[in-house]
């Protein structure tokens, strides 16, 4: 009888053990998997979330003194598509910003004969010749 | 028998005179380069002999004045220095008819003596000058350097162009490891050559002043991070290499050719490239508009096809987020000037879809621009409108910010078909087509401002455009995208009800209790779905989009595989 006892108290510890084990892994789970609403009303955002498919990249041109240059500034993709586009004189600082479409990696910005490549996974660009 | 001797001698002599004129010319111009810790690079001008004999030893010269290399005698000649034959206390490194060897196998940090001897070989029979003739050998030396000395190991980097003018401009660097730094410029194509070691070339901002160099010239040779260089030629294009170089002592200078850094500019044109017919600034070239002195450039967002807005028209109250209640396609122009202000910009709407009974407006606000700075709108189809107002730049009266009301009812644009209350929704039922509203909006007219005031292109981004329908022809009921402000207009009683939980002082507008929005701003133009159809059914990407606030499946929008399910989407 004392062993059927002992037994007992051990099957009981083994299965707390084992859902204790069962729960870890479920949390585990849940928290390496990408929440994935099958209906819009599943979905629940931040407030700052503000639904757009776009990026903000600030740009910032800054003024190079004794720069006689003037020259149109582009900022283009490898398509040509323009983004942004105005005369910019080397030693005017110019300050603005473009909104590029979310899934875009990179975009080249072109002033006079210089064009270079810029990632868009940063919010700001600083133009330099 | 005299006259025999006689003549014997005098052959003997003419015989003796011609060796003594191939030896009487020593090598010379002994330099060295190359010089590393262990080897050395001889290099001399070849003397009048057929071949000759190097032979090196350390510390000082070889003893050949007491032990010169004997009457044809052969040594076994090696470049490394430990493998050459004996001879005179040295090591014979060298022979041969050329006029160069690198010798190896030398001691760090010690000074190597050379001697090079003349030899001709007559019927197999070596005769070395120096058992014929007075003038005889050529001397040098040099020392091998320390074991640690070396190139750097850094190269210079983020190279960059400031202050550039039509004759000079200034090169700016960050500095390698190297104790000092060697800018080489040259016009038209990269320097053709880098920098030999051992060699000290002096450096001068002045173009064509310093030191010659592949093919172009030193312009600086230092220790700091910048150089002005001055005399150049006007819309030129030149070239730079900035390398680094340790200075050991002296002599020996170590360069990093390995590692320089390389960069191009163009100087300044004092005359544009091409005419500027308008005179605007903006050579024809670059000029969208070169006969429109008050216009220069174009830029349309999206920068390619248009974009999607699409509408529940239910809000407060929640809908079915089918997001076809009202579907648009969208682009516009930016026209811009020469000063970078806004001209005008020209709107094209293509109305595709009504999934909705409400007979809806459409408009936008043009955020933070007065109204009074419109010149003009026109292109908007609101003839019969009821409930709308217009001042006589065609805004919206009593609006704080310019407002237009692109149509009034989108059921004015396109016809029901039978069998369907709605239109281009259901499978079912015929598609009517689309429609669209070009409307222009003038902010300069011939390059003045109604009020004197301009709207720079650098505020004029994508945030300003402010899309949103009026419900019903009920003026106060507006429908922004979320945190979108609402119009002077809007009835502000709206907020707060039903579904709505939006928080005015809190910037927070037209969202559910869990953020969920009425309508939709997409970047590129895509389907939408089919009448009743959950939006996250037909887009799969997008829920998860969505849950993650924007950081997974940035891309949910595109068609991309396992992106969409066609039969959840209008395909007609």
């Amino acid at each position: 009888m004392k062993n059927i006892k002992l037994l007992l108290a051990g099957l009981i510890l083994v299965q707390l053990g084992l859902t204790s084990c069962k729960k870890l892994e479920l949390e585990k789970t849940e928290k390496n998997t990408i929440s994935d609403p099958k209906k819009f009303t599943e979905i629940k955002t931040s407030k700052e979330f503000t639904w757009s498919t776009n990026k903000t990249i600030a740009i910032d041109f800054p003024a190079r003194a004794n720069d006689a240059r003037v020259a149109v500034l582009k900022v283009v993709d490898a398509s040509g598509n323009v983004y942004f586009k105005k005369l910019q004189k080397a030693n005017e600082k110019f300050v603005g910003s473009i909104q590029v479409p979310s899934h875009m990696k990179s975009l080249i910005y072109v002033y006079g004969g210089i064009q270079k490549e810029f990632s868009t996974q940063s919010p700001s660009l600083t133009i330099t010749l | 028998m005299k006259k025999l001797l006689f003549l014997s001698l005098l052959m003997l002599s003419v015989s003796l005179s011609a060796f003594a004129d191939a030896f009487s010319t020593p090598s010379t111009n002994l330099n060295f380069s190359n010089i590393t810790s262990s080897s050395i690079t001889l290099n001399w001008t070849a003397g009048g002999g057929q071949t000759r004999i190097v032979i090196a030893r350390k510390g000082s010269l070889a003893a050949v004045t007491t032990s010169a290399p004997q009457y044809n005698t052969t040594y076994t000649a090696n470049s490394n220095f430990n493998l050459g034959a004996d001879l005179a206390s040295g090591k014979v490194v060298y022979y041969g008819s050329g006029s160069s060897v690198n010798v190896t196998g030398l001691e760090a940090s010690s000074a190597y003596y050379f001697t090079i001897i003349e030899v001709d070989v007559t019927d197999l029979i070596l005769y070395y000058a120096s058992n014929e003739v007075d003038t005889w050998k050529l001397d040098g030396n040099a020392s091998t350097v320390s074991a640690s000395a070396a190139a750097p190991t850094v190269g210079a980097s983020s190279l960059n162009f400031t202050s550039v003018t039509t004759n000079s401009l200034t090169l700016n660097w960050t500095n390698g490891n190297g104790t000092n730094r060697i800018v080489v410029a040259r016009k038209g194509s990269a320097p053709s050559s880098n920098p030999n070691n051992y060699e000290y070339y002096s450096g001068n901002s002045a173009f064509g002043s310093g030191n010659a160099l592949g093919n172009g010239f030193v312009v600086y040779n230092g220790t700091g991070n910048s150089v002005n260089v001055t005399g150049l030629e006007e819309a030129s294009t030149y070239y730079f290499n900035v390398i680094e170089y340790n200075q050991i002592d002296e002599e020996i200078i170590l360069y990093a050719n390995s590692l320089k850094t390389t960069g191009n500019t163009t100087t300044s044109s004092s005359e544009p490239t091409s005419g500027d017919s308008d005179e605007d600034g903006v050579s024809d070239e670059d000029d969208e508009y070169p006969q429109d002195a008050y216009k220069a450039f174009n830029t349309q967002y999206p920068a390619a096809g248009y974009g999607t807005i699409m509408f529940e028209d239910l809000w407060p109250g929640k809908g079915d987020y089918d997001f076809n209640d009202l579907v648009l396609n969208y682009r516009y122009n930016v026209v811009s000037n020469a000063a970078g202000n806004v001209v005008e910009v020209k709107y094209t709407f293509v109305t595709r879809a009504i999934g909705g009974a409400l007979h809806n407006g459409f408009a936008f606000q043009l955020d933070g621009i007065p109204a009074n700075r419109v010149h003009s709108v026109s292109g908007t189809k609101t003839n019969g409108i009821t409930y709308a107002t217009f001042n006589a730049n065609g805004t919206e009266a009593n609006q704080t910010f310019a407002n237009i009301i692109v149509f009034k009812d989108a059921f004015d644009l396109l016809p029901f078909t039978s069998g369907s209350a709605f239109i281009n929704v259901e499978m079912q039922a015929s598609n009517v087509g689309t429609d669209t509203t070009e409307v222009t909006v003038k902010f300069l007219e011939n390059g003045v401002s109604p009020v004197e005031e301009f709207t720079s292109i650098s505020d004029f981004t994508h945030i300003k455009f402010n899309p949103y329908i009026i419900v019903e022809k009920n003026r106060g009921h507006e429908i922004h995208l979320a945190n979108r402000v609402p119009s002077s207009l809007m009835n502000t009683e709206f907020f707060g009800k039903d579904e709505d939980r939006s928080i005015p002082s809190q910037g927070i507008y037209y969202r559910t209790e869990n953020g969920l929005p009425w309508a939709l701003d997409i970047t590129e133009s895509i389907p939408y779905a089919t009448e009743k159809t959950d939006f996250t059914e037909a887009f799969l990407k997008f829920g998860a989009w969505a849950a993650s606030n924007g950081t997974a499946y940035t891309d949910w929008y595109l068609d991309l595989t396992d992106y969409r399910d066609s039969s959840k989407i209008y395909t007609k």
